[in-house]
């Protein structure tokens, strides 16, 4: 489905970033991850990548900062001589009443979860403008939409992708690129595994499959958005929740 | 067909008809490449052969004339029953509609210059009255469809006791916009006046030659400096919009090109830089000395040298809805620091050539505003040009301030003061007059109401009869212009 393609996975270490990297290799794209501190995390999933006769390439990278990015997409298009796909799946959150927010706290959800959305994508979406080509897939949240128990910094950063989504969308769909939101519900791993058993029990009792998400589920949307198979959808919010 | 004369390549180019400078006949013409440079010729019966300068470059030529003109002939014209120019009205063969009315509201001038290029009588004062004025109006409206701009000279209408009343006259649909030629002194005198100006939303065209008192001596039989250097002053406090206009002689004021550009890319107020190049006819051209035509090749090659490349001659281009040899353009988006950035390394010169084809003014419509976004991308996704960028970005900045709500209309002027443009404008005198030049010509003076006349012909074979502006019809004139060739 996306032989002869190349991707660009940021937060690859996450347990759902790693599930999309290895759905990707699995459907034959070519990928490149960023991340931040899981080095040996990082080796395995990029031997794991190559293993299915894939080229992989790994950077750690602060997506904070725009050198280092810069750098990494570089390297990146140097190596895959371009990127035809994009995910911007970095991000973070804290368990944390509003009362407890500090200004720093918000300073870094921003920073980490809309800073580096910015960054990545403004680096790599210059080459996709001059090939005419691309998709962006950016991860949201239900959390973005719906009135959960989620902190507060966490889901304003989270509604805030999906006006990126939106607008991006409008603005290079001239150029045929795709841009979309992919909104995952409760995944059972990763940052989804901070909900305490009363948030696990509520989401079980209003969800029509009554259970959390895998990450390979969500990576699956991702796999099929990249592709042409989903070549008319476009500034959209997918949302991954098992029926909420 | 080339053949080579005293060791200098010599091409025919084409035939037309022109006219003998010292009987003023029409007679026969040609342009000839002499080595590099084109020349109109012109061999008449009883006085021999004559040469111009009209081009310095035969490449500049050869493809400014295969460049797609826009002719769009006028909506109302006569049947053509004598020779062109001597029924112009237009008549039927003309080729261009009217994009810009000029008006002549006065004779009386406050100056003498030995520029001056146009026939004014100094015995008997003239001025158009209101009625007289909107009777023009309603016939330009009712043949052209209506114009973007329409321009009121003299003389000196500055001078015109009604100036204001004529003005709000022409504040009405069909008209865009109004341009009013001054040479300023009576500006620098009456602060009350550019105020006025301002309110009226009109744009002043100030004449401006040079910064140099000697230079000013020679151009206009005195140093008007120091008046020229106080209505800009007035002009910039009253945030006239202003256009310089400024009459480029061979051999006289080169020198003062920079000076001139530099005030053009610096002062927010300024819109637009004319360069008029020197027409050796009228009251006083038809007699100045050194007599050294300059084309417009040759204008905005010194423009590249003065500007220290700032503007460079590859950003001019010929405007489409006149002939080559009479007008060229070039846009820039100006930094307010005195750098400048061309538009053509933004936008598509055929996409540029498209927006001029019905006059002088960019139309800021949908095409162009998608055109500046695909432009910006572009620029961006190639990663070539980060000076630009940053300049379209300061542009952005001035047109939406963060924190601050502009109306409509403050963005719209912060909008144009970003676009800086210089015309380059080359007025036929005898030398130069040639038929095909006079049949594109979208600059047209009415008349009575009834006729629509291209500058040019109306300068060259019309005003020496109009008794508002001269006496003894075509005497004095002709006497004027006898001279050596």
């Amino acid at each position: 489905m996306l032989e002869g393609m190349t991707g660009l996975v940021t937060g690859g270490t996450g347990a759902i970033g790693g599930a999309i990297c290895r759905a990707l290799g699995r459907y034959g794209m070519d990928v490149a991850f960023a991340y931040r501190r899981r080095e040996e995390e990082a080796q395995r999933l990029a031997a794991e990548i190559e293993a299915l006769g894939r080229r992989s390439l790994c950077g750690a990278v602060d997506g904070r900062d725009g050198r280092s990015v810069h750098a990494f997409v570089e390297l990146v298009e140097a190596r895959f001589d371009h990127i035809d796909l994009l995910v911007n799946n970095l991000g973070i959150t804290q368990v944390m009443p509003f009362a407890l927010i500090e200004e720093e706290d918000w300073d870094e959800m921003m920073q980490v979860n809309l800073k580096s959305l910015f960054l990545f994508t403004k680096a790599v979406l210059r080459g996709m403008v001059r090939r005419r080509q691309g998709v962006i897939l950016n991860m949201g949240s239900i959390a973005g939409h719906r009135m959960l128990d989620v902190p507060v910094h966490y889901a304003t950063s989270k509604a805030a992708v999906t006006g990126f989504t939106t607008s991006l969308a409008k603005e290079v769909c001239r150029y045929g690129i795709r841009v979309n939101e992919i909104c995952p519900g409760l995944v059972d791993a990763g940052i989804g595994t901070n909900v305490s058993e009363r948030q696990l029990a509520l989401y079980n009792q209003f969800c029509s499959l009554a259970r959390p998400g895998k990450p390979a589920e969500v990576a699956e949307l991702v796999a099929f958005l990249a592709s042409d198979r989903a070549s008319y959808i476009n500034a959209q919010q997918m949302v991954v929740d098992g029926g909420l | 067909m080339s053949c080579v004369a005293g060791g200098e390549p010599v091409t025919f180019l084409s035939a037309s008809r022109g006219m003998c400078r010292a009987c003023r006949r029409m007679v026969r013409v040609r342009y000839v490449a002499r080595g590099h440079r084109v020349f109109l010729e012109r061999t008449c019966p009883e006085h021999g052969v004559g040469r111009a300068l009209v081009a310095e470059s035969v490449g500049w030529y050869l493809a400014a004339m295969q460049r797609g003109s826009s002719s769009r002939p006028p909506p109302r014209s006569f049947p053509k029953r004598a020779e062109c120019p001597h029924d112009c009205g237009p008549c039927s063969f003309h080729a261009q509609a009217c994009h810009l009315p000029v008006v002549s509201i006065t004779n009386a001038c406050d100056l003498r210059c030995p520029i001056c290029f146009t026939y004014n009588r100094a015995d008997r004062t003239y001025f158009m009255s209101r009625d007289e004025f909107v009777r023009q109006l309603d016939f330009v409206i009712e043949a052209s469809g209506g114009v973007d701009l329409i321009n009121i000279t003299g003389g000196e209408p500055t001078s015109h006791p009604q100036l204001f009343d004529l003005i709000e006259a022409a504040r009405r649909t069909g008209i865009g916009r109004v341009t009013l030629n001054t040479n300023g002194l009576r500006l620098a005198r009456e602060l009350d006046m550019v105020e006025r100006l301002a309110e009226l939303g009109a744009y002043v065209v100030l004449s401006l030659d040079t910064l140099d008192p000697r230079i000013s001596f020679r151009m206009h039989g005195r140093d008007i400096v120091a008046e020229k250097l106080r209505a800009l002053e007035l002009l910039d406090r009253f945030g006239v919009q202003t256009t310089l206009l400024m009459v480029l002689a061979g051999g006289v004021n080169e020198g003062e090109l920079g000076r001139l550009i530099d005030i053009l890319l610096e002062r927010s107020f300024i819109r637009s830089l004319t360069i008029q190049t020197m027409t050796y006819t009228g009251r006083g051209g038809g007699t100045f000395r050194p007599r050294e035509h300059i084309p417009v090749d040759g204008v905005t090659r010194r423009v590249e040298e003065a500007s220290g490349g700032r503007i460079r001659q590859r950003d001019f281009l010929p405007l489409p809805s006149a002939h080559p040899l009479c007008y060229s353009v070039a846009y820039f988006v100006a930094d307010g620091r005195g750098g400048a950035r061309s538009l053509l390394g933004v936008l598509d010169r055929s996409l540029l050539e498209r927006h001029l084809t019905r006059g002088y003014l960019l139309d800021a419509g949908a095409e162009l505003e998608e055109a500046l976004r695909l432009a910006i991308d572009r620029v961006w996704s190639e990663g070539d040009d980060p000076g630009l960028l940053k300049t379209m970005k300061d542009v952005l900045g001035r047109v939406f301030p963060p924190g601050e709500t502009l109306d409509r209309h403050e963005r719209q002027r912060r909008a144009e003061q970003a676009v800086k443009t210089v015309y380059v404008h080359s007025h036929m005198d005898e030398d130069t007059y040639e038929i095909g030049r006079a049949m594109r010509c979208p600059d047209q003076v009415p008349v009575d109401g009834e006729k629509l006349i291209g500058a040019c012909n109306y300068n060259l074979f019309y005003r020496q009869n109009d008794e508002r502006f001269w006496v003894e019809a075509g005497v004095v004139g002709k006497a004027e212009v006898q001279g050596p060739p």
